[in-house]
């Protein structure tokens, strides 16, 4: 197994051709909840729902991702595990 | 006194063999065969209608039934090896028996009266039978252990129940069939539910009861077994022998699919609007700063608030050998080896998070298990590395919300079958250019995809899971409380498990910033409660009681639930109360021992052992 160096702008591309992830977006400072909420929705962003002030769920893909960008801060939901032995 | 002598059979019990030659004489049951759960009608002469529930080993099966007196119609005998089972119906019998190969050795449970039990005696192809003992569960041991239930009595300590709170549960599904989740009337004591697996729909408390009315596979059904236990620990009505804490409480229900954990909380406390309500998260992961800074523990900062309280279990990672932690000095390099772990129909793939002071520098590199090394990027960058069969990325970001750095590898391969050589024997290198605060700390993103090696670096503090670390949420250890159950494969027992210890899975604080995390410790340690019908748990035969609808099983899984239940009666006597005010009057109340020692707070235990009779005598302290 060797592993070759991606160029940047090659990963950049793979991450925008990410498939859809359901993620928490928090708006940055000087921006409101509605503002970041009609942003993505107007980028194909799906099931946008302001949960509280402060924390948007969304599930975006890379153009939607890209539309907020500079605006908010797009966190991914981490997948979770049951806790039993 | 009259003196009774009979002959014992010596393939038979004793109690058997006095029920069959009591039967012989006309006279009235014995103290033996009471004890065998036999209870005639008229206790002093033993009746053919009366039943004996015996099991049997035959050599022939076949045979045996095909010797056999027809059965009378209450008398019937099925086959335990064989999901084969015969009515009292002489007619039946034969038919049923072509599903038994001829020859073929069983087990067999029977409900017969004294003639066909001395029938059975005395049949050559019975090899050994005995009276059915009545399975005692070993379940009282929690409730009385959290002060709930008085163990001179059994009765409960406090008169609250839950009435008027809601217990929110997010998990894994639920089996609404189960009686636990019903009152005494039969309804279901569940007001909603959400079904984040499939499109997201919501169920009313009518289209519960419409879509569970015929079976056990309706809406929420639960595949896995983890939630339906979950939930009835937490508020269970009475079953047999088992009641969950808060019996009385309503449940709002999320079958998650484990992503949108935020959501499900969300839809939660808006469904319980003004009432007082307790979410259980029973779940957890480790790809987080621990500082009680992650999104999800932010979040639940803001969404919590009087009457609206959220319970995480810690984790069971105290042993996975999933976090690394040390201070380093200027120049100090470590390297720590680790292994990515197989997946069940799926590629391996493992995410490791590191996390330091911005006050200091650290240099990283990844060593492939062939011998490459890649170096990790400069700040506020992400390289990403490939091969035929792996995908990589290493970033070095700052992390505003504590001041941090945090440094990450993901590891995605691409094949199910990924080559063992490249899964096992990676190493990070780690050397301190400057320390200011010189600590650095390391997980893997969660239990179950990986382990480091050993290494001096590996630490059992710290090992308690997001969003366990938030200030939020009330995070729950687990403890002993006891060793022995009984499934389907009978008593069984763990030997190694210290009654009133921590359990040895239960994940330790402090925090990664060094608050006091978890805040309490109940019983997490084989609990039974509800058993899912057709999840993957009904197949455990060592944990599951298919029949009589129970499960045992262990984990933070199962403590937390002890504790939402706890809350909901804190809540039943005082709707308002704020998660501050419940970790405060639980702190205050908590039970020390010998095994917390008498300091204020426990890695293992937090502030000790959760008192539910305490904390409600001194509700109005808080």
């Amino acid at each position: 197994m060797f592993l070759k160096k991606v160029p940047s702008s090659e990963a950049e591309a793979m991450r925008a051709a990410a498939p859809p992830e359901t993620v928490m977006v928090e708006p940055l400072p000087g921006h409101t909840d509605e503002e970041v909420a009609s942003v993505l929705a107007a980028s194909g962003a799906r099931s946008v729902q302001i949960l509280t002030p402060g924390f948007i769920s969304a599930e975006v893909d890379g153009v939607s991702r890209e539309a907020v960008t500079g605006i908010a801060q797009v966190h991914p939901k981490v997948l979770k595990s049951p806790r039993y032995v | 006194m009259r003196k009774t002598t009979f002959m014992i059979d010596p393939k038979c019990s004793v109690s058997l063999s006095a029920i069959v030659a009591r039967k012989e004489r006309n006279m009235g049951f014995s103290s033996a065969a009471r004890a065998a759960g036999f209870e005639p009608t008229d206790p002093n002469i033993i009746q053919e209608t009366d039943l004996v529930p015996v099991i049997l080993s035959a050599t022939d099966a076949d045979a045996l039934l095909d010797q056999l007196p027809d059965l009378t119609d209450t008398e019937s005998v099925e086959s335990i090896t064989k999901n084969v089972s015969y009515a009292g119906v002489a007619g039946s019998r034969r038919s049923s028996l072509a599903s038994l190969a001829s020859g073929t050795p069983a087990i067999l449970s029977a409900h017969v009266g004294a003639n066909t039990l001395a029938a059975l005696m005395t049949n050559p192809q019975v090899e050994r039978m005995q009276t059915k003992k009545e399975s005692k569960l070993h379940l009282p041991t929690a409730l009385p252990d959290i002060r709930l239930l008085l163990a001179a009595t059994g009765e409960r300590a406090v008169p609250e129940t839950g009435r008027e709170v809601m217990i929110g549960v997010v998990d894994s599904g639920f089996d609404l069939s189960h009686p636990m989740f019903r009152d005494a009337q039969g309804r279901l004591r569940v007001d909603g539910l959400l079904d984040q697996t499939s499109g997201n729909r919501a169920y009313s408390h009518a289209e519960l009861e419409r879509g569970w009315a015929n079976g056990r596979r309706g809406p929420g059904a639960d595949n896995n077994g983890h939630g339906t236990h979950v939930a009835t620990i937490a508020g269970g009505s009475r079953f047999q022998d088992i009641e969950g804490v808060a019996p009385e409480a309503r449940f709002l229900l999320v079958k998650t699919n484990f992503r949108d954990t935020d959501s499900a909380v969300f839809w939660i406390f808006q469904k319980a609007g003004t009432r007082a309500c307790v979410v259980n998260l029973s779940l957890g992961h480790h790809f987080g700063a621990h500082d009680g800074t992650d999104l999800e523990e932010r979040f639940h900062r803001q969404i919590t608030g009087p009457g609206k309280i959220i319970v995480v279990s810690a984790g069971n990672e105290r042993t996975d050998n999933l976090h690394v932690g040390s201070r380093f000095a200027p120049g100090q390099v470590q390297e720590v080896q680790f292994d990515v772990g197989r997946q069940q129909n799926r590629a391996p793939f493992l995410a490791l998070t590191f996390w330091y002071s911005q006050l200091d520098q650290f240099e990283f590199s990844l060593l492939t298990p062939s011998g490459q090394t890649l170096p990790f990027p400069a700040i506020n960058s992400t390289d990403n590395y490939q091969s035929s069969g792996l995908d990589i990325e290493v970033s070095l970001r700052p992390y505003a919300w504590s001041n941090s750095i945090q440094a990450q590898v993901a590891l995605s391969f691409k094949s199910v079958n990924a080559r063992d050589r490249d899964l096992r024997g990676w190493r990070i290198r780690m050397r301190c250019v400057t320390a200011v605060i010189g600590r650095l700390d390391g997980w893997l993103h969660n239990s179950g995809f990986g382990s480091f090696r050993d290494h001096s670096m590996i630490e059992r503090a710290r090992t308690i899971g997001l969003a366990a670390t938030g200030d939020g949420c009330i995070a729950v250890a687990s403890h002993v409380t006891q060793t022995r159950w009984t499934g389907d494969l009978g008593v069984a027992e763990d030997t190694r498990a210290v009654l009133e210890r921590s359990s040895d899975f239960s994940s330790q604080g402090p925090t990664r910033d060094g608050r006091w995390k978890p805040d309490i410790s109940a019983p997490g340690q084989y609990l039974t409660a509800a058993l899912a019908d057709g999840s993957e748990m009904a197949d455990w035969d060592e944990r599951a009681s298919v029949q009589q609808r129970l499960l045992t099983i262990e984990g933070t899984s199962m403590a937390a639930p002890m504790v939402s239940g706890a809350i909901a009666l804190l809540l039943q006597r005082k709707p308002n109360l704020t998660v501050e005010q419940i970790r405060t009057l639980m702190g205050k109340t908590a039970r020390r021992d010998a095994h917390t020692g008498p300091g204020q707070w426990n890695p293992s235990y937090g502030f000790g052992k959760i008192d539910v009779a305490e904390a409600v005598n001194q509700i109005d302290s808080v």
